[in-house]
């Protein structure tokens, strides 16, 4: 695909959106070394959001609508939008996936937009090394040859790594995300410094919580009142192992990877509450929250509180919600 | 034992005949109803898709009536389907009912037939194939007669007459307790079926796609089809089948399998991946309705459908480049039925200009419907 018209480089365009919150890194990385000028869209507003939902169907989880604004707001500056398209990701014996809605993510914005730049994928679809295999088709598909591909590759993966290695170190995914894509350096984003009171446990998927604007600025709320944050993106990429309590079979890999986190936070001495966040309308999540508070994955007698983000509600109420389960947590300590 | 399943259309049929030749005890709980949705959706997750809610008020219902084990399909797909009945047997444990769980799945194959063996006893392996024979027969003959009766009725000249036998001949069926009788009630009903008096007129024809409960479920999807036949005088031809959902995954009918590798294949270019749900053969059902003589296509799908929604963002721009008329019906609990009557109604008479302007110009691949019905009950793929 020669897209340049005369330009210096092809720009091609990753909607902040989905999965990119797992690969954009890598994939900038990945298309800057192989002489493409990468950007990734910017964080999402409100406008974003109604744009979004105005050109996708109404009931859709506001993830995907995220998507349709994220991508409607790319148009015009790129040449190709890229999106990746997770499906197998963990190695296991029997197959695994991600939400459906992940694993069409470029089908819905192929069809269900118009005037769209071509949309190309970033398929990650088990073998051997996923990622390299995701790469050397995306290579194909923009006629890079597979020796370059290789090696940037190579640099891609410790780029992916330098990110995953900032959010399990606690970080603020959204200021992780931003300081791996453009270098800068994470200043003051680490959530879980200091010893504060009490200590949150947030648990969601990465493109919600990193999401400022779609998760009403939970995680920035949450230290404003006082509370030390962990979040499940912690534990991004670890990749089970010496989980206390045996999880259900699951083959919703990235749900596997918020139980599993589930059940190692709730084990943890500090933590005092958890927090479970999940959009209006979530498939995986309506069910996998039945399996974490029925099958005492989240160990039973720790508070927990799930909170449903939907692009109708204002921040009020959710604040409200926060402050109280904060102030309930903080009650429940000095009880002690 | 005495085992009890949730309801799907008309599939209680097959599956009672299969536990009783086991010579076990079957717990049919009553059909589906608003008042069994109530009772799933008070105990059900606030977001889970419909079908879970309907079948867990069944699960109750069950219950209730002293079943002592549930069993339920179950998987590691990609949709919900798959633990369905992992998630409402602890919510029916959290409610302090107790049960044995009889989970079939490709992973638990062993386990269930362990469980079989123990509870049907010597000789279970002839006696398994024996149910599994009747089984088969009584799936395809049910099939046949609802196919037969969709057929009829938007063209029957007294409403209901199909109905009325399609009820008489199921119930017959059910009685039926040897494939020889199977065949002689099946045949019986076919000749019956024919001597139906028709009416004259057009009628438009429909393919509805979307997810397989609302489909064919008519608690769910408020009697759709009926509505379409007797209101608007529309056949309304549901992609998929009891027979399809109850045979595809044994592998009793390779047809069936062969069927739904073309459908992927076709529904590729549009969704690479499988995704958990039946979005293959609404793709294809939607692609390939045209050339199958269908004037429009209607897509039911319940509220949060994973699969269907994602379809659902496809479908409009696909189906307007196909030239096919496309209705969207979302179901969930709230659904009214007023608001559905009127949009088929709509829907309908948008059909009949559009059949009414093609034939007046003539073009070759709508043909206005005038052939006594039930000549296609041989085509497969529809
Ligand atoms: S996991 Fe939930 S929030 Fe994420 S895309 Fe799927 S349905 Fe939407
Ligand atoms: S296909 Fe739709 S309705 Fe069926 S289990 Fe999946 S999400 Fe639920």
């Amino acid at each position: 695909m020669d897209m340049r018209d005369g330009r210096e480089a092809a720009v091609v365009g990753i909607p902040r959106a989905l999965a990119a919150y797992k690969y954009a890194p890598f994939l900038v990385a990945f298309l800057e070394e192989c002489g493409f000028k990468a950007v990734v869209s910017p964080p999402t507003t409100s406008s974003i959001v109604k744009e979004g939902s105005a050109s996708c169907v109404e009931d859709i989880c506001v993830a995907v609508k995220v998507l349709f604004g994220q991508a409607l707001r790319l148009r015009d500056g790129v040449d190709l939008l890229l999106v990746p398209r997770p499906v197998k990701v963990e190695k296991r014996p029997h197959d695994t996936f991600t939400c459906p809605k992940l694993m069409a993510a470029p089908d819905m914005l192929r069809h269900g937009l118009r005037d769209l730049p071509p949309v190309a994928e970033f398929l990650v679809s088990g073998g051997r090394e996923p990622l390299l295999r995701g790469c050397m088709g995306l290579a194909k598909k923009l006629k890079i040859p597979p020796w370059r591909a290789y090696r940037a590759y190579r640099k891609a993966y410790a780029a992916g790594e330098r990110y995953f290695r900032l959010l399990r170190s606690g970080v603020h995914p959204t200021k992780a995300l931003e300081s791996a894509i453009s270098g800068g350096n994470p200043e003051d984003g680490l959530l879980a410094a200091g010893n504060g009171d009490p200590t949150v446990a947030v648990i969601g998927h990465p493109y919600l919580l990193g999401d400022g604007h779609v998760s009403h600025h939970l995680l920035e709320r949450l230290r404003g009142l006082g509370a030390r944050v962990l979040t499940s993106c912690m534990y991004e990429g670890l990749g089970g192992g010496c989980i206390p309590v045996p999880i259900p079979p699951l083959s919703w890999s990235y749900e596997r990877e918020l139980a599993e986190s589930a059940a190692l936070l709730s084990r943890r001495g500090d933590v005092d509450g958890i927090l479970y966040v999940t959009s209006f309308g979530c498939g995986p999540d309506s069910l996998v929250l039945e399996m974490l508070r029925r099958e005492g994955i989240v160990r039973p007698g720790v508070p927990f509180m799930e909170l449903v983000l939907d692009e109708h509600d204002g921040p009020s109420g959710f604040h409200t919600r926060l402050e109280a389960f904060v102030d309930m947590l903080r009650r429940k300590r000095r009880s002690f | 034992m005495r085992i009890a399943f949730p309801h799907m259309g008309n599939a209680y049929i097959p599956l009672k005949a299969l536990v009783e030749e086991l010579g076990l005890e079957a717990v049919v709980p009553p059909r589906p109803s608003q008042h069994s949705l109530k009772e799933g959706s008070k105990h059900a997750p606030e977001f889970v898709c419909l079908p879970f809610k309907v079948t867990l008020g069944d699960c109750i219902a069950a219950l209730e009536m002293g079943a002592d084990t549930l069993a339920m399909v179950c998987g590691m797909w990609a949709c919900r389907f798959g633990y369905y009945g992992r998630t409402q047997h602890l919510i029916l444990r959290d409610l302090g009912y107790r049960f044995e769980s009889l989970l079939i799945g490709r992973e638990q194959i062993g386990e269930v037939l362990e469980k079989l063996k123990n509870a049907v006893g010597r000789g279970w392996q002839k006696k398994l194939a024996r149910a599994l024979r009747l089984f088969r027969a009584k799936a395809r003959a049910v099939d046949e007669l609802e196919r037969m009766a969709g057929e009829i009725r938007p063209r029957e000249a007294v409403k209901g007459a199909a109905d009325r036998l399609l009820e008489t001949s199921l119930s017959r069926l059910e009685a039926a307790s040897t494939l020889k009788e199977i065949r002689k009630r099946a045949e019986e009903a076919r000749t019956a079926f024919l001597e139906i008096p028709l009416s004259e007129g057009p009628v438009a024809r429909v393919r509805v796609v979307g997810e397989l409960y609302v489909l064919l479920e008519p608690a769910l999807n408020l009697d759709l089809v009926r509505r379409l036949a007797w209101n608007c005088r529309v056949e309304a031809r549901p992609v998929l089948s009891t027979y399809r959902w109850l045979l595809h995954p044994v592998w009793l009918d390779p047809k069936l399998n062969l069927e739904s590798y073309w459908a992927r294949r076709k529904a590729r270019p549009y969704l690479p991946q499988v995704l958990g749900g039946e979005e293959h053969m609404t793709m294809a059902g939607a692609l390939t309705a045209r050339r199958e003589g269908y004037d429009g296509l209607i897509h039911a799908l319940p509220l949060t459908c994973m699969p269907e929604n994602i379809c659902r963002t496809i479908l409009p721009e696909l189906c307007e480049k196909l030239d096919l008329p496309l209705l969207t019906l979302v179901f969930d609990e709230h659904t009214s039925p007023a608001g559905l009557d009127a949009r088929l109604e709509a829907f309908a008479d948008l059909l009949m200009a559009k059949k009414g302007k093609a034939t007046r110009e003539g073009r070759a691949h709508i043909r206005v419907d005038r052939e006594p019905p039930c000549q296609g009950r041989k085509r497969n793929f529809a």
